[in-house]
């Protein structure tokens, strides 16, 4: 599975109301705004694990409301990453593949080969706690990624790095997300994430999305924005700015 | 001063506990273990214990913990009191489990139907056993309880979104991640279990060679005036005892990173 476009139509859940919004597949769209604005609570009503009062999710031509988590096919990677601290970096990948059903044998070449492919060839053995943030990062977004999800939803996965190490986290990302052509919702408070990684920035407040800002630009007042009636975003006529990822690629949707 | 003024009563009731064992080890001479170690009872009354003890924790162990996890899921109506009433047997006499057991499987009750089945509890080897998984189940239902409530929710939910179903986020990643808790607490109730007289007494009854256990043969044996074999008994008790409280410090040590 990969490569299905998000639609979102009028999300209500948790302190988010009225959220319509598109993630083209291949697309990286960045979600900010202040603390409690309702960030992680997007990402957790698209994943399943916020129940929404009402609205529409679709993934591709799927209807994910009403779909069990475990269902719904998506990647999902918070500030915490959540690596398994009794498993060694090969288990928890292999735990993201169980939804592809393989063999044993094709289970654990096809977890080494993610680890190669994120740089930890060499310590598929280890466990989390015996390595070091910026492995442990690319270890959750192998196990992430391995089980080929439709849709990449990301929740401040960098904030603990150095930006140094945060930088080849984000390189790698951007190298994988490319590939796999990945719809990708992320959550950020830095700048260094709309710079790098982002096709749009959508700015919530309050819990509505109040713009959607080219990357780079502040959080106010963008002239690529374009409020619909009701308030909310229409995303097809956002267009990418130049300075930011989103100048050399296609406007969403 | 205060600090030492605080330690007398510790330093005063740990001489108490030196002096109890004390006390039972110089009833009876080596030469005289090492020939009452070699009885038959004594023989009988170890296995007893240990098969009883292992039995109901084993039966406790494969109701209580995932009961204990789909307890800390619910979020229903009647939760407090379903909590209360499940640890009830923590703080109920176990003489007075015993004897409502005793009612409870007795003729007039499920004993009737039971004994249709073929299956007899009362006064014998199995009653002894639902005796004492009644005792370690409340002790595995609590340390469980708190071992997956101990656990960052975060852990079950990116599994979920990893694609695992339910049953296989609670053996993948959570039973493992709770492990340590729920084996002290397993420690805890094969401790209270092998220690249990009171409603053992009253569900198998004490009869020698066939419900008697290391607790019911130290009664027995007071009993009929044989200190030697009560002393022995009680004292392979406390050693048995003394390696699970061994068992359980080992367990609760802060884990060292591997």
């Amino acid at each position: 599975m990969s490569g299905a476009a998000l639609r979102i139509r009028g999300l209500a859940a948790g302190c988010l109301s009225g959220i319509d919004l598109d993630v083209a597949a291949g697309s990286i769209v960045c979600v900010c705004g202040p603390s409690g604005a309702g960030k992680s609570t997007l990402l957790k009503a698209v994943a399943g694990l916020q129940p929404p009062v009402h609205g529409e999710v679709w993934l591709g031509e799927r209807d994910l409301l009403g779909v069990p988590v475990y269902a719904r096919g998506l990647g999902y990677v918070d500030q915490d990453l959540h690596l398994f601290p009794h498993l060694s970096l090969l288990d928890n990948v292999r735990l993201g593949l169980r939804r592809l059903h393989l063999g044993r044998r094709q289970e654990h070449e096809a977890a080494a080969h993610w680890l190669q492919r994120v740089g930890l060839g060499a310590l598929l053995a280890r466990r989390p706690v015996q390595v070091s943030g910026g492995e442990r990062q690319r270890a959750a977004l192998a196990r992430a990624l391995a089980g080929r999800p439709a849709l990449l939803l990301l929740d401040e996965p960098f904030s603990d790095l150095d930006l140094d190490t945060g930088n080849s986290v984000r390189d790698l990302l951007l190298t994988l997300q490319r590939e796999l052509g990945l719809a990708t919702l992320l959550v950020t408070h830095q700048a260094e994430d709309r710079a790098r990684l982002a096709d749009r920035v959508l700015w919530l407040r309050d819990g509505r999305l109040r713009e959607d800002a080219p990357p780079q630009s502040g959080s106010a007042g963008s002239a690529t924005a374009s409020m619909t009636s009701s308030g909310s975003i229409d995303t097809h006529t956002a267009v990418p700015a130049a300075g930011g990822r989103g100048a050399s690629t296609q406007p969403v949707a | 001063m205060f600090l030492r003024l605080a330690l007398l009563p510790l330093l005063l009731f740990a001489l108490l506990v030196v002096a109890v064992i004390v006390a039972l080890g110089m009833r009876v001479e080596l030469a005289t273990v090492l020939a009452v170690l070699g009885s038959m009872e004594v023989r009988f009354a170890l296995l007893q214990s240990l098969g009883v003890s292992l039995a109901a924790l084993a039966i406790a162990l494969l109701l209580g913990v995932p009961g204990a996890w789909a307890l800390r899921q619910w979020r229903g109506r009647g939760r407090m009191l379903l909590e209360t009433v499940l640890d009830l047997p923590l703080v109920m006499p176990p003489l007075v489990v015993g004897v409502g057991l005793l009612f409870l499987f007795g003729r007039r009750m499920l004993g009737e139907p039971l004994a249709s089945l073929g299956i007899e509890l009362l006064f014998s080897p199995a009653g002894a056993v639902l005796a004492q998984a009644y005792i370690a189940m409340a002790v595995v239902l609590r340390s469980s309880v708190a071992s997956f409530a101990a656990l960052d929710s975060g852990y079950a939910a990116c599994a979920s979104t990893l694609g695992l179903k339910p049953l296989a986020v609670f053996v993948h990643v959570e039973l493992p991640m709770a492990m340590r808790g729920i084996a002290a607490g397993a420690v805890l109730a094969w401790a209270r279990a092998l220690g249990e007289f009171g409603a053992t007494l009253m569900v198998a009854g004490a009869t020698r060679l066939r419900t008697e256990t290391l607790p019911m043969a130290v009664y027995l044996n007071i009993a009929s005036g044989d200190t030697d074999t009560a002393v022995v008994c009680a004292l392979l008790q406390l050693l048995l005892a003394a390696g699970l409280l061994l068992a359980l410090r080992l367990l609760r040590r802060p884990e060292l990173p591997a």
